[in-house]
Order: C-alpha cells, then structure tokens, then sequence
C-alpha cells in the first residue's frame, strides 16, 4: 500500500469518503443495468464518475488506483462504442472493479487512521517531555533556592517537605503520561480480541470439516489439535491484556449499600471475598449499573429493620456478602445475603418485585454476554450469581440441534453436559417428566418447549421425549435448583465472539445474541438461565419435589 | 405515512418498484441500502408472525420480515415463501430485509403524480404508506419501509426505548 507521506490526513479523507460516495452510487447503477438492458444512461453516469474519481486519485499520487479505474473506463467506452451492451458482463465487470476500490479505500483508511494515531502519539509524547523539562526547571530553582534558604538558616524538614511535594508532582506526571498511553492501547487490544476471535471461530470450522471427512492422515489432526491448542493460548493471553482487578468496583459497591442502608434506616455490614480477582476492564466498566440495582433491592426490600431481625432470630445488623472467583475463563460475582428473600409475587413499596430488578439488570448484563441466576428463599437468605465471560462477548459456547435448527449455549450457564444413555427417564401424571443421573432426580423440559411456549411446541415436545433418550441432555442450575433440558444433538463446542441483540430482537425473550458460525449460517445464542428461570418460576419443579 | 411525510419526497423522486402477492409496491431508492436474492431466514423463537427470522448479509445479521401479514392478517400463509428478493432497508429497528416476491425496476416520479394517502383507514396510513404513484407498469402503492419495518420489527418495549 502506498504510505502518502505528502498528503495530509485530512485531503486523504475527504478524497476516501468522496470515493466512498461515488462507490456506494454504482450499485445503483449496476441494479439498472441488471433491470434494463439498454441502460446507457447509467453506464455514462459511471464513466463520468471513474473520470472524475481518476482525476481526483492522480491528484493525491495514488497511480495504481487510478490505472484500475482507467482499465475499466477504456472496458466502458468500448462498450459505450459497440452500441450493444451485454447487461450481465458490464455489471459483472463494474461489481469487480467496485470490490476492488472498496478494498483500496479500506486499506487507505486503516492507512490514514493509523496516521493520525501516530500524530497524535507523538504530540502526547512532545507535551510529557514538555512537562518534563518544566518539572526539571523547577528542580534546577529550588535546588538554588535551597542553598540560599540553607544559608539563611531555615530546617531541614522545610527542605523535605519541598522534596515531598516534587516528588508527587514528579510521580502524577509519569502516571497520567501512563494512562495516556493505555488509553490508546484499547482500541488495539480489542481489535487484537476481536481478531483472535475470528481465528479461533475459523479454526473450529475446520475442525469440524476435518471431523466430516472420513479419512484424515494422522499427521494433519495432530496438526490441526496443535494448532487449536495454539488459538486457545493466543486468546488467553490477548484476553490477559486488559484484565484489571474487581476490587475498586467492590468498594464502591460497598459504601453504596452501607450508605442507602443508613438511608433506610437500616445497618449492614459487607464482607468481601476475591477482590483481587481479575477481570475484563471494559466488563468492570460495565457492571457497576446492573449490580449495583441488584443491591439496591437487597437494602431496600431484602434486609429488614433490626428490630424486626431480632424478632426473626438473626442477629440486629444485616450482612451482604460480595464474592468473586475466576474458573475456566468466566467470573463468577456472586452476592448473598441474609434478609428476607422474596417470593415471586411480592412488590417493594415503589411497586417493583424481585423479577423486575433481575430483568432489568439481565437486559444491562447482556452486552457483555453474562448470565444471572437468582435464588432467594423466603425468610432466610437470597443469592444472585452473576457470571461474566473473562473478555465481553468472547465466550465458549455449546452448540446444540433442538427442532433441526442450531442454537448455542454459553458453556458457563451448564453444570455438565449428560451423553445419550447415562440417564434414564420417568414420566409422571400430566405429561411432567424426571431423568435420573448419577442417583439424582432432576425434573425435565425440552428446549423446544423452553423457547416456544405454544400448542406446537408441546407437541413436539411430547415427540421429542419419544426420542430423548437418543439426545444429549444439559443440567442447568438456577440458584439452588437444578432442571435438565433435553436436546436433539449436541454438535460442537465453540469459542466465539458473539455479537449482543440487534436492536429489533432486544426484547426477545432467552435470546442472549448471535453469532456467524465458520459455514456462514447466524446461530442464535440462548441465555438458558432466563428461560430456565421461567419453568422454574412456574412451580413446575416444586410441584416435582 | 401520512401527509407531512409524503411532504418530504421531492419534486421527482426515484422509486424502486417491487411486487407482493399480485399488486405493485413501491418505496424511495434512497431509503433501500440494496437488494439481494432471498435467503431462507433462521426462525427466532417467540416473535411476532411476521417476524421470518435472521440472515447472514455479508457477515451482517439481518432481520427478515414478511409484509403479508401487514396487508392481509393471514396467519396461516405467513410462512409460505414465494419471495425470490429482499429488500434491505436501515430502519430504525436496525438493518431489515423486506421478503418481496418480484422486484420490477426503478421508476422516476414526479410528486404531482402521487396521490395521498386521504380516505385510508387511520392505522393503514399511519402505519407506512405514503400513497399511490401512477407508474406505466400501473398503479403502486407507495410505502416507508423504514416506518414499515419499525411498527412490524420491534417488541413495545424496543420501540420505546428507541423513541425515548
């Protein structure tokens, strides 16, 4: 690519997004062309624009782009000249040169942007050398100006103080010059992630296409299980960049609930546990909103008033106990305490129950591809786990086949994964139905039946049971409740970036985002934690028990 | 759509023309990002019934939706594809793909020749139509498909927050 040393960034934008405006016109024109064979009207307009833009490329020194757009230009005119137009090759051609620029003007773009950033790297770098020499200068004074002091009788302490204050001056200098510098580097951090990522969906396309073919030579799949083992390194290591740890965020949702606690009237104490826990500074950035309304809830709604904690046999002061633990690339945040609890119906004087603060903080959670379940037990205690990819959105993921459509399932939201023939199955009156694995009960849905509540669905519910014993099961636990949930077909697990909810699917119910698997299909990623806790907040599992 | 809407075409406008079950329909070029030959969508649970799903735009997810249920209320058709193209459009509900069943060209217009939609039902004309053009292929009914596809893509609660 050629580097425009001479041109500055600002001429190369206004020619790439003049560029881009053209460019963005001829699928235009090519849609007329493909609709009209004789569309000589459009097929001026382009030749004026490829001059135009030609003249323009030439202007600022980019000879290659413009030899490419004078190739096609020469195709046009001759095809402008034979009078008859060949609709399908012209728009082919056309389509061809338009990826082609579309590329280039990419490429100049990253070119132009990168640019800029180095501008701008070395201005920062100018400015702390800048403060530097001041902070130097300064010195070179005092230094004279404690001989003369010195001379003039005045302590020792007086000069130590001084020496004190530059060195802090000294000290927040070379700090805000640090965090210049890593405020630059995010960006890069995470299109090194988001790169990685994709390396890692690609390569588990390839192992899945090496698993369809029957035969593969020893050599290229111990080949490819060393690669993938390489991909996984490269992604704990590009995640391990920007990993901070979770203390300041449990600080600070210390003192809120102290403080809202003293505002109620009420007084709690707040252990913690894990604060030096590391985890994803974009996800930090992220949790304080939705944790810090779960607490909320807790002191406002949860813990009682001493005197009514006396009365139930708990000691007078309230305790919220905050947690954190990393595992297998996820944070689990977990925050317990011992108030009231609250049953599904019950309502907080502002008229909002326990569910409303847990949706509201999934709905914020879902950016970063978390998952929440809660647990709260009338009278006694309530617990809310919040697990957090260890980089947003990158997670691993279990596809699976339920109604001959894929899904995904973050790995993090199942406790283990049943293979066909390890369980066995009991049906109960009205249809409700138990598996029994490893000498426990667990009470048993369908995916099918969690993702569509329909007469349909319950159909194929009862055919899918028919055939479950020849299906994977998944154990899911929500709080202390665990259920089963059959599925067709387990077919892989995936480490993939998984883009949150378009704007229109945001109120989908248990959908959690998406993602393009290595063969080109969207698969839906499921967040089993909402929609299992919807079964289970129907009482079907109690009325199981 | 109603008048103030249909006030923001220009003296002459190009249309894309497309059909659905028989009748001509068309929408400002402007408004169209492109057309690409349909896909079948992936099916996402608990949507609405026009609501055909997700597709893979050049690494893009795309929603699908099918405009028969708008026009007719046939439930039991809806799933039925005799749509050979989408329409792509950036609505406010994101990027959408409109399943149309032929598309016919692009036709200029001028505004005189563009009735409005006055004497429609109130929730017809609010709900996406800009009126009727006179073509030479006929008469169209012109529709905002960003309009179109917000009122038919979003779940209420969206549709607030992105009004808000």
């Amino acid at each position: 690519m050629t580097i425009l040393g001479h041109i500055t960034p600002e001429v190369i934008n206004i020619f790439l997004s003049e560029a881009a405006d053209l460019l963005g016109q001829w699928d235009e024109a090519c849609f007329s062309l493909e609709n009209n064979g004789d569309a000589r009207e459009a097929l001026l307009w382009v030749s004026r624009s490829i001059q135009s833009l030609r003249r323009a490329s030439r202007g600022i020194g980019l000879e290659d782009f413009a030899q490419t757009l004078n190739t096609t230009d020469e195709y046009l005119r001759l095809v402008l000249r034979s009078g008859s137009i060949s609709a399908g090759d012209v728009s082919a051609t056309l389509m061809l040169t338009h990826n082609v620029l579309s590329r280039w003007i990419v490429g100049l773009r990253a070119d132009a942007a990168y640019r800029e950033d180095v501008t701008e790297l070395n201005d920062s770098i100018r400015q702390q050398k800048a403060s530097v020499q001041e902070v130097l200068d300064e010195e070179r004074k005092l230094a004279d100006a404690r001989s003369v002091s010195l001379e003039s009788g005045e302590t020792q302490e007086d000069d130590q103080a001084r020496s004190a204050a530059r060195d802090a001056a000294v000290k927040s200098l070379v700090e805000s010059g640090a965090n210049a510098v890593l405020a630059q580097s995010d960006e890069r951090i995470q299109q090194l992630i988001d790169l990685v990522a994709r390396i890692s969906t690609q390569q588990s396309s390839v192992e899945t296409a090496a698993a369809r073919v029957d035969i593969v030579s020893p050599q290229l799949k111990r080949m490819i299980g060393n690669t993938s083992r390489m991909i996984a390194d490269l992604c704990e290591a590009a995640v391990s960049l920007r990993l901070v740890p979770i203390d300041g965020l449990f600080e600070r949702l210390a003192v809120f609930a102290v403080e809202s606690a003293q505002c109620k009237g009420a007084a709690i104490q707040v252990d913690y546990d894990g604060q030096t826990t590391l985890i994803d500074k974009e996800s930090l950035g992220s949790l304080w909103e939705p944790v810090s309304k779960l607490i909320r809830w807790m002191v406002e709604t949860s813990f009682e008033s001493p005197e009514e904690r006396v009365r139930s046999g708990k000691l007078p002061m309230g305790v919220l106990r905050i947690s954190a633990h990393a595992k297998n690339s996820v944070v689990r945040i977990v925050l317990e305490d011992d108030g009231r609890g609250q049953g599904d119906g019950d309502s907080t004087p502002g008229g909002q129950n326990l569910r409303s603060f847990v949706d509201a903080a999934r709905s914020m959670l879902r950016e970063l591809s978390a998952t929440l379940s809660v647990h709260s037990a009338v009278g006694r205690s309530t617990r809310i786990e919040i697990t957090v990819p260890a980089a947003p959105r990158l997670i691993d993921l279990v596809t699976v086949n339920c109604n001959e459509q894929p899904y995904a399932i973050a790995r993090h939201a199942l406790e283990e994964v049943i293979d066909p023939g390890s369980f066995s199955t009991h049906i109960l009156r009205g249809d409700k139905q138990l598996i029994e694995f490893n000498g426990k009960l667990f009470p048993f849905v369908t995916l099918v039946e969690l993702l569509e509540k329909t007469p349909t669905a319950v159909r194929r519910r009862v055919q899918a049971t028919v055939a479950i014993e020849k299906g994977h099961v998944l154990l899911v636990r929500i709080g202390r409740d665990t259920i089963a949930v059959g599925v067709e077909q387990i077919v892989r697990t995936i480490r993939t970036l998984v883009t949150p909810p378009q704007p229109h699917l945001d109120g989908v119910k248990g959908l959690s985002g998406t993602f393009i698997s290595g063969t080109g299909e969207p698969v839906l990623v499921v967040d089993i934690l909402e929609i299992a806790a919807s079964f289970i907040g129907n009482g079907q599992e109690r009325e199981v028990a | 759509m109603n008048h103030s809407q249909l006030a923001e075409i220009k003296a002459t406008e190009k249309f894309l023309l497309f059909r659905f079950q028989g009748e001509l329909y068309g929408t400002v070029l402007n408004a169209v990002r492109e057309v690409v030959p349909f896909q079948t969508p992936r099916a996402v649970p608990n949507t609405k019934k026009n609501f055909l799903g997700i597709v893979n735009l050049r690494g893009e997810i795309v929603s699908v939706i099918d405009l028969r249920l708008w026009f007719t209320d046939e439930k039991q058709n809806a799933r039925r594809s005799t749509s050979r193209a989408l329409v792509v459009v950036e609505s406010s509900a994101g990027v959408v793909g409109v399943a149309v069943d032929q598309i016919e060209g692009v036709c200029q217009l001028d505004k005189n020749e563009i009735e409005s939609p006055t004497g429609m039902p109130g929730e017809i004309a609010a709900g996406g139509m800009v009126g009727i053009g006179k073509f030479r292929q006929g008469l169209a009914t012109l529709l905002d498909l960003n309009v179109l596809c917000g009122a038919l893509v979003l779940a209420p609660e969206s549709r607030e927050r992105l009004a808000g």
